[in-house]
């Protein structure tokens, strides 16, 4: 290819482009009218937010580059909870809601994987893996689910209260929930800590010795896994519960919108789900003597 | 849900827990699942959420039941066949 047709591509090229942003930049000034009413900044400096902001905030006659998407709120105090995207708070609530299933479906299958492994163990290997649990802090388990059964009884009873506008009841219910998951989170460090000092951590120094000693380490292996995931779900849960505390204190939740409270519900009692079944396949193994 | 309502909840978990806590094996394991769909039922409003939600609660069950029966069937059926011992002629 000569050096003059090469030129001669790159220009048109170029003139391509300018041509192309400035018919693209023609029609967004197209698709967004003036509103009806609208006295803010002419329609050569109005912005994408601008328009986003009348969406937002449900003014009639917005239009722009989401137009097709008209929020009719039957209460307009609904307007500043629902964000641009969906056409109306139950939209949103339901969309929330669905994704929360959808994670908390991802999650089950995450924890599953576990337990599947742990069946398979304690099938193939029922004395050793029974022999092994009787090495468990059982007292310490038993206190710890009923500390997590509190702890969801309490945020349940805090999402029925800010269904009737009970903010006040909701910030309480969560300082509360909170501090049972601390509990939890704190028992199971000082167990973990009395797991290490009997030597019952899977390696060189492991306590457990003679034919059991394989399915032991197996058994122990799941214990501090299990746990530890467990243990780290239950962080983010305090996290979440501490942040809609906050929410609660400044009034961010009423009885019109509270979708926050519910998705943060759900996590919190699916941890507790899996910790119910943590429970009997670490503690209870074993029958009693 | 009412003051109430959340405590009866409560209060069967922890009679369930308690029944947990005396059978032991893999009875109890039964009970934690038991405990586990009310806590889903009851606290979570599964049946009450509906829609796509339901569907995928029912899709993560469904692929539970899927990944338990193939990761569990070769466990399941193996049988350790012992090898003849090579006895000298």
């Amino acid at each position: 290819m000569s050096e003059r047709r090469r030129l001669t591509n790159a220009l048109l090229s170029l003139l391509g482009l300018i041509l192309g942003f400035l018919v693209g930049r023609g029609r967004i000034v197209e698709v967004a009218p003036q509103p009806a009413g609208f006295a803010g900044l002419p329609d050569q400096e109005r912005t994408r937010d601008a328009a986003l902001e009348d969406l937002h905030l449900g003014r009639e006659g917005s239009g722009g580059f989401v137009s097709g998407f008209s929020p009719a709120f039957e209460d307009p105090a609904d307007a500043k909870h629902v964000e641009f995207q969906y056409a109306d708070k139950a939209h949103q609530t339901e969309t929330a809601l669905t994704g929360m299933w959808l994670f908390l479906a991802t999650e089950a299958l995450f924890f599953g994987g576990l337990f599947l492994l742990y069946a398979i163990y304690r099938a193939r290997y029922p004395e050793a893996i029974a022999d092994a649990s009787r090495h468990s802090e059982l007292a310490i388990g038993t206190i710890n689910t009923a500390v997590l059964l509190s702890s969801s009884a309490i945020f349940v009873f805090g999402l029925g209260r800010i269904k009737l506008g009970q903010s006040r009841a909701l910030f309480w219910a969560c300082v509360v929930t909170a501090c049972l998951g601390v509990v939890f989170l704190g028992l199971k460090l000082y167990e973990w800590k009395l797991d290490f000092d009997d030597h019952l951590f899977p390696n060189a120094s492991f306590a457990i010795h003679g034919a059991h000693e394989g399915a032991a380490k197996l058994f122990w292996t799941f214990y501090f896994i299990a746990t530890g995931l467990h243990g780290l779900h239950m962080i983010g849960g305090v996290i979440l519960v501490i942040w809609i505390a906050l929410g609660a204190r400044a009034n961010r939740y009423d009885a019109r919108y509270y979708t926050p409270v519910e998705i943060v519900g759900l996590y919190w009692s699916f941890v507790d789900m899996v910790w119910l079944l943590l429970y009997p396949s670490i503690y209870l193994v074993a029958m009693r003597q | 849900m009412s003051i109430a309502a959340s405590l009866a909840i409560w209060l069967i978990l922890m009679l369930l827990l308690g029944l947990e806590f005396l059978v032991r094996g893999v009875v109890a394991v039964a009970i934690g699942g038991a405990m586990a769909t009310f806590v889903a039922l009851t606290y979570m409003q599964l049946v009450k959420t509906g829609g796509t939600a339901s569907a995928f609660a029912l899709a993560a069950v469904f692929w539970l039941m899927v990944m338990f029966g193939l990761g569990s069937m070769d466990p399941a059926t193996r049988h350790d066949v012992g090898v003849a011992q090579r006895t000298q002629d």
